[in-house]
This record gives structure tokens, C-alpha cells and sequence, in this order.
């Protein structure tokens, strides 16, 4: 089979993916390094975690994931219609995220927990709040998308649009996977 | 030149390089009395030269900004500047001001300035970069809100591009950060904190947006590569720029008192900001390979060419070298700073100025697209004295950096400054050097505007 | 650049997606156990390099390409993947 030279979207927007990821994959590292040296701390901390709402929140960025790829095979076939919706289901999902996210990080505030708290705290909000920076903006871009595939800016001969929103969007996605194991599971 | 509103960049640009010319001969008194440490005192003081050498930068590459801005304006909106007059009694508040302030630099002692011009009724004064008078600070605002206020209804009244949409937020963002200035809180702590929101998120931030809207639009003009390829790349280095740079203000807060994730959050986010500078230079020299005619103006793309090189060389990469919280323990504040500083502000800023009067200046003097062949090969040829001279004043500053780091920082017996500074004489000396061969180049690029202006305009080859 | 026919992609997709769920529930189960230890930590991020992987392929499509851009979101996973495998490893005193 005849396969491409370029990934789906545009360019342009890979570039900055990959900017993106090489910004998470430092904090990553960062992260694994340091609790090297405070294991006790981060196994101990770690356990105040919500690890149910972690396990939603996976769910709702896979699944998220999972519409975006619907919307994009929909267009390719010129359906705007089901694009449209599977998009509007994908931002739907992000919201669940945002809001399960949203209440984690209000129990945490409550409980008086700062980025000075400790060091695992200081990751923990750091990376999770970062990441929730990249969902809102995700959100955003697909929703720009989506309107414009209810105006039927898009098409199956010019959908690029599409493709570059959604290749945004798997980002937010695959590093949330690594996020979740990271910080809520591995000690 | 399209639009006769266009002309009032032209002061503006002769007026940058002649305080550039000031700022040049400053950095030698200055880099000579690093080695003899009485030249020229008690006249003119190390502190008053380095005040002096500093301020004339940001006030030049500031009249460079302007200018590009009236000139990029009206063509990118399609329509004449608001008010061309109100351009030109700016320029001459804004030089006249300038130069008040540097005489009062020279002229009377720093703490009887203060009390000439009533800093006790608004404390600002006394902090690096930020010396001026309250009163010029005040003019300062003042000559930046009548430009934002020029620039902005050209801007909303006529063709919005991203370009000039770039240009103008970068500008808000230069006029709303320098209101810290006016910010000076007792704690030192937060002195520093709010004194770096100017600093900082003017050169690694709003700047960056103004540099890279100005190389947007040069590489349009000069290329002819689509707009829609251009403003893309655009978009995403600006993109870059903000999410690295403005977390990136951390790697200033390692060490002056500020919680301790400003430790990770500056090592991470400011050890990307070499990012979007790549993308800058992947871009130029993209643009120009699928360029879609010869300009003319061959000096112009070199310059520009050379912006996006030597940006990320000075301030991707010697920024990159100091970044890191562990590293910066040690260089914070050392000779390596001094060699980021000078090959980032050439590189980013001196360079982006330059590229735009490169453009605009034939253009500017009656040109329909470029200068004489005679002009532009010493135009070239400035361009490389100045750059290779640039080149080793950073390296100089780098070894210097390294061994003062070395002897006075690191070891079992580390040395006292004063003695380190007399053992890494040499490379202060080599420095003065290549700093004698940049005043060549700069010299070379003035008599670059006084020849060949009766020789034919250069011609695209083939 | 040129479209994957529809069931070439989706289906992959659809099973890619199921295979997320039930990785994602494991890691879940593994996490509510509280144990922790090297082996069940390190299968955890081999997990989630996998559908890390999933996702580089087949949602994000890199299957269907050739050359340079097939590589980058291995790559990228292979380098934080590395980097927190020797941390545990160097945590448990390996």
C-alpha cells in the first residue's frame, strides 16, 4: 500500500507537538530523578491521590482520543454531519476531564496544599496543572474546528484543519497516558 | 514605498544608529576600563559608562522598533499612518528626552540627578537598567501610548494581518511590562520578583513577538513566499515564545529568595526557549530556499538571514549554556552572563533593527527596491565585521566567564574577585580587540549610506 | 496527503481503543492495590508505553507513514520510558 511521507494536519503543527512533548518528556525525567532521592516522601504523598478519578480521567481522554479519530475518518468521506458530532462528543469528554480534574485539585486546595507543600506536591501540581493548561487549549482548538465543520468549511478533498486539530489533541492524550502510571500508580 | 506616512520611520531609523554609534563607543571605554580601571576617571566612572553603554542600547533598539513599526504599519494595513504628525513630535519628545537623560548621566552624579528630578516624590530610580529619572520613565509612557495609539488605529481601521496583529501585541506587551518600573516595593525580593516582569518579559517575551514579526514581514517582502506560509510559521514560533518565555522568567528567581519549584519551573520551561529561535532560523532559511524571486536588496536578506543565526546562537544557545538551576549556581551573575547578553542583544535585537533599515532605507531615500551594488557590498561588508567581531567578543567573555567561574567559584581554595579579574586579563584584553574591529564594522556600515548613492540601483542577477 | 481507506484505519482503531480500556483498568487495579514494587512498576509504564505507542500509530496515524515522521513519538517515548525505567530501577537499589 502506498504509504505518506508526512503525518495527518499540518506541519507545522507537528513541530510544535513535538516542542510540547519534549517539555513534558524534561519533566518526566525530572520527576523519576527526583523522587530518586525523596522515594519515601513520593511513595507516601503519593497514596493522598485520587487514584479513581484518575482511572475517569484516563478513560475520558482515550475515549476523547477515540471520537477525534471518528471525526476525522468522517470527514475524509465528506460527512461534515458525523464530524461534527463525534468532535462535539471529544470536547464533551474534555470537559469531564476538566471537571473531575477541576475537583481534585479543590480537595487538594482545601487541604491547604500548595507547591511549596513538599517536592512530590510541587511535581504533582506542576505536571497535572501544565497538562490541564494543554486540555483547556485542545478543548479550544477543537471546538475552533468544529464550528468551522458546522459551517462546512471542511471537506473530504480539504479537511488538513481537521487532521491538525486532532493531531493536537492525541498529544494532550498521550501524555496524560504516561502522567497517570507516573504520578498516581508507579512507587 | 507605498504610502507617504511611511516616511516619518526615517528619523526614527537615523536616529537608532547614531545612538547605536554611542552605545559602541561607550562598550570600549567600558571594556578598556575593565583592564585599566582608572581610564577616564574620575570623569566618567565605570558605573556611569556601564549605565550609559545599557541605556543607549534599549533606547536605540526602541527608536529601531518605532520605526520598523511606522514603516511595516501602513503597508500591512493598507492605509496611511493615523497621524504622521503626532509621529514626528514624538520622535523629537522621545530624543530629546534620551539625551537630557544621558548628559544627566555624565554630567551630574547619579544621587544629585535623583534629587534634581524628584525621585523621593516616586522612588524609581537606582536599579540596573531601569536608572532613568522617574520624569523620563514618565516620558517614556508617554511617547509609547501616543505610538501604541498610531500604531493601533492604523492597525483596527485598515487590513489586519498577523503580522501586524503580532506587532501590535508584542508592543502592548513592551508598553504594559515597562509599567513595572514604576512598581519599586521596599522587599527586595519583590523588587527583583516585579524589576525582571520588565526586564525579562521584554527581551524573552513581548520582544521576541516584535523580532519576529519584523522578520515575517521582511521574508514576505523579500522572498515572495505566501503570505499563508509565512504567518503559519509565525504563529507557532510566537506560540512557542510565549509558553517558554513567560514561565521561563523562573531562571531568574533561583537565587533571590523566591519558593523553591521556581528552581524547576525556570530550568525546564527557560531550557525550551531555544526552541522557538530554531524554529526561527529553520523558518529563514526555508523562506528564503523556496523564495519565488531575487530581491534586489541582497544586503537585506542577509541581515535577515543573519538574525535568525545569530538569535539563536546568542540567545538560544548561551542562553541554554546558564540556564539550568545546577549550572547558573555556579555562572549566575559571572562573565558568562556579559557573553549571552552581548551576542543574544546583537543577534536578536541589533540584527532585527538592522535587517528593517536594510529594507527600508533605500526605499526610505527615494530607491524603488534597493541601494547601489557599491552600497550594498559595504553593507556586507559591515555585516561581517560586526557579526565575526561579535562572534569573539562572546567567546572572549566565555573563557573569561569559565575561568573566573573555575578560580573564583569552584575548587578547594577558591581565589577573591579582584584577584580572579586580574588573572583573566587577557581575554578583557582580546575582547577590547574584537571590539575595536565591531566600531570598524559599524563605522564601515554608516559610510555604507554615503557611497555609491549616484550609482545606478543594484539589479537582480539573471 | 493521501487518505487511509476507512476500514483499513478504523478498525484498528476500534480494537486499539478496546485494548487502552483494559490496559488502563489493569493499571488502575495494579494502582488500588497500593503494593508497588520494582516488577509491577515497571510493567505499569511498559503499559503505558504501549498504548503510548497505540496512540502514535494509530490515532495520531503514523502507521500509514514513511521516512523521518514515522519515528519522533517512538522516539519520544523511548526517552522518558528510559529515563523513569533506570530512576526505579536506581530507587530499588539496582
Amino acid at each position: 500500500m502506498q504509504k505518506n511521507k508526512y503525518p495527518p494536519g499540518d506541519l507545522a503543527i507537528w513541530i510544535f507537538i513535538l516542542a510540547e512533548l519534549l517539555v513534558f518528556a524534561a519533566f518526566f525525567g525530572a520527576y523519576a530523578f527526583t523522587r530518586l532521592k525523596n522515594v519515601e516522601l513520593f511513595n507516601y504523598y503519593q497514596m493522598t491521590l485520587d487514584r479513581n478519578a484518575a482511572l475517569l480521567n484516563t478513560l475520558a481522554l482515550i475515549t476523547s482520543s477515540y471520537f477525534v479519530v471518528r471525526a476525522v475518518a468522517d470527514i475524509r468521506e465528506d460527512d461534515s454531519k458525523g464530524c461534527k458530532r463525534w468532535l462535539w462528543a471529544a470536547i464533551a469528554m474534555g470537559a469531564f476531564f476538566i471537571v473531575i480534574k477541576g475537583g481534585e485539585y479543590a480537595h487538594h486546595f482545601s487541604a491547604g496544599v500548595t507547591l511549596s507543600s513538599n517536592t512530590f506536591y510541587m511535581f504533582y501540581l506542576s505536571l497535572t496543572f501544565f497538562h490541564f493548561m494543554h486540555v483547556i487549549l485542545g478543548m479550544v482548538i477543537l471546538a475552533a474546528v468544529a464550528l468551522k465543520v458546522g459551517r462546512g468549511g471542511y471537506s473530504a478533498d480539504e479537511h488538513t484543519g481537521v487532521e491538525t486539530g486532532a493531531s493536537y489533541w492525541h498529544m494532550v492524550d498521550l501524555v496524560w497516558l504516561i502522567l497517570f502510571p507516573l504520578i498516581y500508580v508507579m512507587r | 514605498m507605498q504610502y507617504s506616512s511611511q516616511a516619518v520611520a526615517k528619523p526614527y531609523f537615523i536616529a537608532a544608529i547614531g545612538l547605536f554609534v554611542g552605545q559602541i563607543l561607550f562598550g570600549l571605554i567600558l571594556g578598556l576600563q575593565y583592564v585599566l580601571g582608572d581610564f577616564l576617571f574620575p570623569e566618567i566612572p565605570f558605573n556611569v559608562a556601564r549605565m550609559v553603554h545599557t541605556n543607549l542600547l534599549i533606547v536605540w533598539l526602541l527608536f529601531g522598533f518605532m520605526g520598523a513599526a511606522y514603516y511595516l504599519v501602513p503597508e500591512e494595513s493598507e492605509r496611511e499612518l493615523e497621524s504622521p504628525g503626532l509621529a514626528i513630535a514624538m520622535f523629537w519628545i522621545f530624543l530629546v528626552a534620551g539625551a537630557l537623560t544621558i548628559l544627566g548621566y555624565l554630567l551630574v552624579p547619579y544621587a544629585g540627578l535623583a534629587q534634581l528630578t524628584g525621585n523621593d516624590l516616586l522612588p524609581t530610580m537606582g536599579r540596573e537598567f531601569l536608572e532613568q529619572p522617574t520624569i523620563t520613565k514618565l516620558g517614556i509612557v508617554v511617547v509609547a501610548l501616543s505610538f501604541l495609539y498610531n500604531i493601533g488605529m492604523t492597525v483596527l481601521k485598515g487590513r489586519k494581518t498577523v503580522v501586524s496583529l503580532v506587532l501590535l501585541i508584542g508592543l502592548t506587551g513592551l508598553a504594559v511590562f515597562f509599567l513595572f518600573s514604576f512598581y519599586n516595593p521596599d522587599n527586595l525580593v519583590l523588587d527583583k520578583f516585579f524589576w525582571w516582569w520588565v526586564v525579562h518579559l521584554w527581551v524573552e517575551g513581548v520582544w521576541e513577538l516584535i523580532l519576529g514579526s519584523i522578520l515575517a514581514f521582511v521574508l514576505i517582502k523579500t522572498t515572495g513566499v505566501d503570505r499563508e506560509v509565512i504567518e503559519k510559521w509565525l504563529y507557532i514560533i510566537i506560540a512557542m515564545t510565549l509558553i517558554t518565555g513567560i514561565i521561563g522568567t523562573g531562571h531568574h528567581y533561583y537565587w533571590i529568595g523566591t519558593p523553591e519549584y521556581w528552581q524547576w519551573w525556570g530550568s525546564v520551561f527557560s531550557a525550551m526557549e531555544p526552541i522557538p529561535f530554531f524554529m526561527m532560523t529553520v523558518f529563514a532559511f526555508n523562506m528564503v530556499n523556496k523564495r519565488r524571486r531575487e530581491h534586489p536588496n541582497k544586503a537585506a536578506v542577509l541581515w535577515a538571514l543573519g538574525t535568525a543565526t545569530m538569535a539563536f546562537l546568542g540567545a538560544g544557545v548561551w542562553g541554554f549554556l546558564h540556564t539550568l538551576a545546577p549550572v547558573n549556581y555556579y555562572t549566575h551573575g559571572s562573565q558568562i552572563t556579559a557573553a549571552h547578553g552581548h551576542m543574544a542583544f546583537y543577534g536578536a535585537y541589533v540584527m532585527i533593527v538592522l535587517t528593517m533599515i536594510s529594507y527600508a532605507m533605500p526605499m526610505l531615500r527615494g530607491r524603488t527596491a534597493a541601494n547601489s551594488n557599491k552600497s550594498q557590498v559595504l553593507e556586507m561588508w559591515s555585516f561581517w565585521l560586526m557579526t565575526i567581531a561579535i562572534v569573539f567578543i562572546t567567546l572572549f567573555l566565555t573563557a573569561a566567564g569559565i575561568l573566573q567561574v573555575f578560580l573564583q567559584r569552584m575548587g578547594e581554595n577558591p581565589l577573591p574577585f579582584m584577584v580572579v579579574q586580574e588573572k583573566v586579563a587577557l581575554f578583557y584584553w582580546l575582547r577590547e580587540i574584537a571590539g575595536l574591529v565591531f566600531l570598524i564594522g559599524l563605522l564601515t556600515y554608516v559610510a555604507s549610506f554615503f557611497v555609491g548613492n549616484d550609482e545606478p540601483e543594484a539589479k537582480t542577477a539573471g | 496527503m493521501q487518505d487511509i481507506p476507512r476500514k483499513r484505519w478504523i478498525r484498528p482503531c476500534t480494537l486499539v481503543y478496546l485494548i487502552m480500556v483494559a490496559l488502563t483498568l489493569v493499571t488502575w487495579g495494579i494502582g488500588m492495590t497500593a503494593q508497588g514494587g520494582l516488577e509491577l512498576s515497571l510493567l505499569v509504564l511498559l503499559f503505558a508505553l504501549i498504548k503510548g505507542q497505540m496512540v502514535g500509530d494509530w490515532f495520531m496515524g503514523l502507521h500509514f507513514v514513511q521516512g523521518i515522521w514515522r519515528w519522533p513519538i517512538i522516539i519520544w517515548l523511548f526517552v522518558p520510558g528510559a529515563l523513569i525505567t533506570i530512576a526505579f530501577i536506581l530507587s530499588y537499589g539496582g
